[in-house]
């Protein structure tokens, strides 16, 4: 019998809570024709759940490479049957019995579809012919030109602020920045034009933003000169380079490199939104070898993110990292295992170590602006909000919109395993573990 | 700033190389090797700054000790079970009605379970905007919730509401609490020994500041006696108006008080029976042994000066007086009172009822009219509420239920005042009144009427309705449902509304399991 998730597992997985609140309700036998777990593999919960109409809903759960399926119209992934049904689960109400037939369709639908996939990124990793390589040689020669022409006008254009003099830049208006970005994303440097965009906030971040804004500009420069001597730096420097440039590895390249195998716990996770796309950040630790690794997810506007990766989960698997001085970002190539809860993150530490973990990974790259970190320590609310370690040891705590009292009430002042985000503006916390529970932040 | 050249650099940007042009740098200190070749060009001063900016990033050293603070302690009592804990995270981060959470705290509170830690802040922050859940909060908000609260000025009221509902009370609070803290301490000890509380609050009366005495004198409503006659009447001479206000009200609440003989004496002065009769003489000047009494010399808008006089009186005199029109309530307003006067002795008569709690008299009161019909805009609506709330449980069902099989068109403001004041869960009679009502009312109605005033009906009736009706309402939204599938209509107004009265009962109904 495998262990089930929490309910706060669960519902961590909702796309939102009046979803969360529908389940809740959805969550008793009684509104269940049927309802059954196998262990597998792959390990399913399926259920009949008693619609409006005469039909009921076919739900299930793949548990081991988590995905859902239900007959419902509604557009959520997951939607409120599929978490009802992992609420019933999560609460032990659930008895083992064999799959039933479009469960099993089900499995077979997604097993052959999966095969397909794979068939096709073997197809595209197939030598091409010489004119597909010249061309594609072609294409790449003449977006580095593009590029180079960017850096070099960014270049051009940091100098000139610093010519012109900084101060009364933050008042300057969001077209003296956006301008520069538009030219960028022409260019195909999308990393360049992000971080351009960045600065009008910089700019107008209130007191100290001079010197915030100064060593945005140094960084930025550093990365111009950095990439007009890109031929001259090692490859793994260079491959960061080019990434903050915005120069981006197709997924089969990095799924050709060599795997790293180990049994990543799911820290921590973090949404964040723009107007037209969601990116879902996952952290992840490799229990063996205490390795971060990053997993990004996109999904457009209200669309659903994906949800593979379950908070305080574990999962034995090969992951391969993109390419990069600091190699932090990462896909999941093959599962070995079903993912499994764990109680408390493995590579837990001290405020000192996290910040030695940040410098190590700027001594490869300078430019990383944030690095996974767990901390057994307590957050303490105040004028400045701190994490403090069991040394006495301290950090500043970001503050976002709200100020994080829910991860002050859930650790009560006593040391609990809090992961999150370190960058210079402070540490960010995403996660807390305790009493083996694991609490979104 | 690392680096001994940043403070240089800043400068020098900020004004701008064109009007301070830079000359390159020598520097000196830990980081001088990284800006060594710095040299006299623009992008040499970005890069000087970008490159301390790394070392700066890579050499940040954590702060020194910094307390952290006594940690919460342990927990006595028993936390909700985990599918509760969902729900109320549902709760809070949802759109749905206050009214649920309300249930959802009653049901913890009842169980005496407290609130998962991490939500207690989203619970806060939804208890200090609606006060009237913050009691709720603070009983399930455990020794962590006293232990956060402590923590944030903002959150004080959770413990000022847990000191209201702990009976042993440090008496320490009582000599260095807050106010609301020491009201606590005293209404506690009021309640297990009302002499005891007099003798302390009489002992700091000259002491207390002005502004808290009005709230510590109101604690003696608790247990009142004749032995608080002396205080409260010194405290009519009071400076503050608030307590004056409060002395007199627990005055006129005493039996047999001189404060209760004096208005008493006005009332028998100013109402006199002819036995055909009854004349009123209110004074034409309010003078000072009125007002001393608490007689407010201002009307409120819309009430002439002498009505409002009266009117204050004879809410005070004790109910016994008005024996001397008429042997019972039922008689006494059946009594000729002189013209214009009427409406000022029903508010007054509705007021003492109230005040001294006279079943009779509010049964009398309703069954003339107060409050509804058209009377329901000149009588005091909150008072015709309270009047209902008089009225023994039985009373009320009996009622409701006639008002609704007897009329096909009851008046609605009695009505939701008679269901208002029905102890939920309703009894089965009244449940199957109502939903017979509700059917009728949904067959019968216009669209728009069932939009409005049917939906508010329907919430009342989920407020009521005991959680084993859940079968009857399903029933009854089957019925609904085939009604308007055999006329053709199919998602009529009548449906949406019974499908959305299943989801709520079934909701609560859930809800409660949750806590199984």
């Amino acid at each position: 019998m495998r262990e089930r998730w929490t309910a706060t597992q669960v519902s961590a997985l909702t796309p939102d809570a009046s979803s969360l609140s529908a389940a809740r309700s959805l969550a008793s036998v009684s509104r269940w024709h049927a309802l059954g777990a196998d262990d597998g593999p792959p390990g399913t919960v399926w259920g009949l759940c008693k619609g409006s109409g005469s039909k009921p809903y076919q739900t299930c759960v793949d548990l081991d490479d988590p995905a859902f399926r239900c007959s419902c119209p509604s557009r959520k992934i997951p939607c409120k049957h599929v978490l009802g049904l992992l609420l019933i689960w999560a609460d032990g109400e659930v008895g083992e019995t064999p799959v039933p037939d479009w469960v099993a369709e089900w499995h077979a639908g997604r097993a052959s579809r999966a095969a397909k996939a794979e068939a096709r990124r073997t197809a595209a990793a197939e030598p091409a012919t010489d004119a597909q390589i010249r061309a594609a040689a072609r294409r790449a020669a003449q977006r580095d030109d593009r590029v180079s022409r960017g850096v070099a006008e960014l270049a051009q254009w940091l100098d000139d602020q610093v010519r012109g003099g900084i101060a009364g830049l933050d008042r300057a208006g969001y077209a003296h920045w956006d301008g520069v970005a538009s030219r960028l994303i022409d260019a195909q440097a999308p990393g360049l034009a992000r971080q351009v965009r960045y600065l009008a906030g910089v700019a107008s971040s209130g007191a100290g933003w001079d010197q915030r804004l100064l060593a945005e500009f140094g960084l930025l420069r550093l990365l111009t000169r950095a990439y007009e001597r890109i031929d001259y730096l090692p490859d793994d420097l260079a491959a960061t380079v080019r990434n903050h440039v915005g120069f981006t590895v197709p997924v089969e390249q990095v799924l050709a490199s060599e795997p790293v195998r180990d049994v990543w716990q799911v820290l921590a996770q973090r949404d964040i939104a723009d107007d037209r796309l969601t990116t879902r950040r996952t952290w992840l630790i490799g229990r063996e070898s205490g390795r971060p690794a990053l997993v990004l997810a996109f999904a457009a506007a209200n669309q659903p993110l994906p949800v593979d990766l379950v908070l305080g989960t574990e999962v034995d698997a090969d992951l391969c990292f993109y390419p990069g001085a600091a190699q932090l970002r990462a896909v999941v190539k093959v599962r070995h295992a079903a993912p499994m809860r764990f109680r408390s993150p493995t590579g837990s530490g001290t405020v000192e170590a996290m910040l030695r973990a940040y410098a190590d990974a700027l001594s490869s790259d300078p430019w990383a602006a944030n690095w996974p970190g767990v901390v057994r320590g307590v957050v303490t609310p105040g004028d400045t909000w701190r994490l403090v370690d069991e040394t006495g040891k301290g950090v500043d705590v970001q503050i976002g919109a709200d100020e994080p009292w829910h991860v002050v009430a859930a650790a009560g002042g006593r040391p609990a395993e809090i992961a999150g985000e370190w960058s210079p503006e402070g540490f960010r916390p995403l996660a807390l573990y305790v009493d083996g529970e694991v609490i979104p932040a | 700033m690392t680096g001994s050249i940043w403070p240089e650099l800043h400068a020098t940007a900020l004004i701008g190389t064109g009007r301070k042009p830079w000359r390159g740098a020598s520097p000196t200190g830990p980081t001088s090797d990284l800006v060594a070749g710095v040299g006299p060009d623009d992008a040499d001063v970005l890069l000087a700054a970008g490159a301390l900016t790394v070392a700066r990033r890579a050499g940040t050293p954590p702060s020194g000790s910094t307390p952290t603070g006594e940690p919460a302690p342990a927990e006595a009592r028993r936390a909700v079970p985990p599918a509760a804990a969902t729900r109320l995270r549902a709760l809070l981060g949802g759109t749905s009605s206050g009214e649920m959470l309300g249930v959802w705290l009653r049901l913890a509170v009842d169980r005496d379970l407290i609130a998962p830690p991490d939500q207690l802040p989203a619970l806060f922050q939804v208890a200090h905007v609606q006060p009237p859940l913050q009691s709720l909060v603070a009983a399930v908000a455990g020794a962590r919730g006293a232990w956060l609260a402590g923590l944030r000025p903002e959150w004080r009221f959770i413990l000022d509401a847990q000191a209201r509902q702990v009976v042993d009370l440090d008496p320490r609070i009582w000599d260095e609490g807050t106010l609301p803290a020491r009201v606590a301490y005293l209404e506690s000890l009021r309640g297990r020994d009302p002499r005891a509380a007099l003798a302390r609050l009489t002992e700091v009366w000259a002491s207390e500041p002005p502004a808290e005495r009005a709230a510590l004198l109101a604690v003696l409503e608790t247990g009142l006696n004749s032995d608080d006659e002396q205080l409260c009447e010194s405290a009519l001479d009071d400076r503050r108006k608030e307590v004056r206000a409060v002395a007199a009200d627990l005055l006129g609440r005493l039996p047999g008080s001189a404060y209760q003989g004096r208005m008493t004496a006005r009332v028998r002065e100013w109402v006199v029976s002819t036995g055909r009769r009854v004349l009123v003489r209110p004074p034409v000047e309010c003078d000072a042994a009125m007002r001393r009494d608490g007689i407010e010399v201002k009307p409120p808008p819309g009430t002439g000066e002498r009505a409002w006089w009266l009117e204050q009186a004879a809410a005070a005199a004790p109910l016994s007086v008005w024996t001397s029109i008429a042997p019972d309530p039922p008689a006494v307003l059946a009594a000729a009172i002189e013209p214009g006067w009427s409406t000022t002795m029903c508010r007054a008569w509705a007021r003492a009822a109230i005040r001294f709690g006279a079943p009779d008299w509010a049964a009398a009161l309703i069954a003339a009219g107060f409050g509804s019909g058209p009377n329901a805009e000149i009588h005091d609506t909150a008072l015709a509420a309270s009047l209902y709330d008089l009225l023994p449980a039985d009373a009320v069902v009996d009622a409701a239920i006639e008002l609704v099989t007897r009329s096909s068109e009851p008046d609605l403001t009695r009505l939701g005042r008679l269901l208002d004041a029905c102890p939920a869960p309703w009894p089965a009679r009244l449940a199957d009144a109502m939903l017979g009502y509700l059917h009728q009312a949904i067959r019968e109605s216009h669209p728009t009427w069932i939009q409005a005033r049917v939906q508010m009906l329907g919430q009342t009736i989920v407020n009521g309705l005991a959680l084993d009706a859940l079968a009857a309402v399903v029933t009854l939204a089957d019925r609904v449902r085939a009604d308007a599938d055999a006329a053709g209509l199919g998602q009529t107004g009548g449906v949406r509304l019974m499908d959305s009265l299943v989801r709520s009962i079934s909701d609560r109904h859930t809800m409660f399991q949750e806590f199984a």
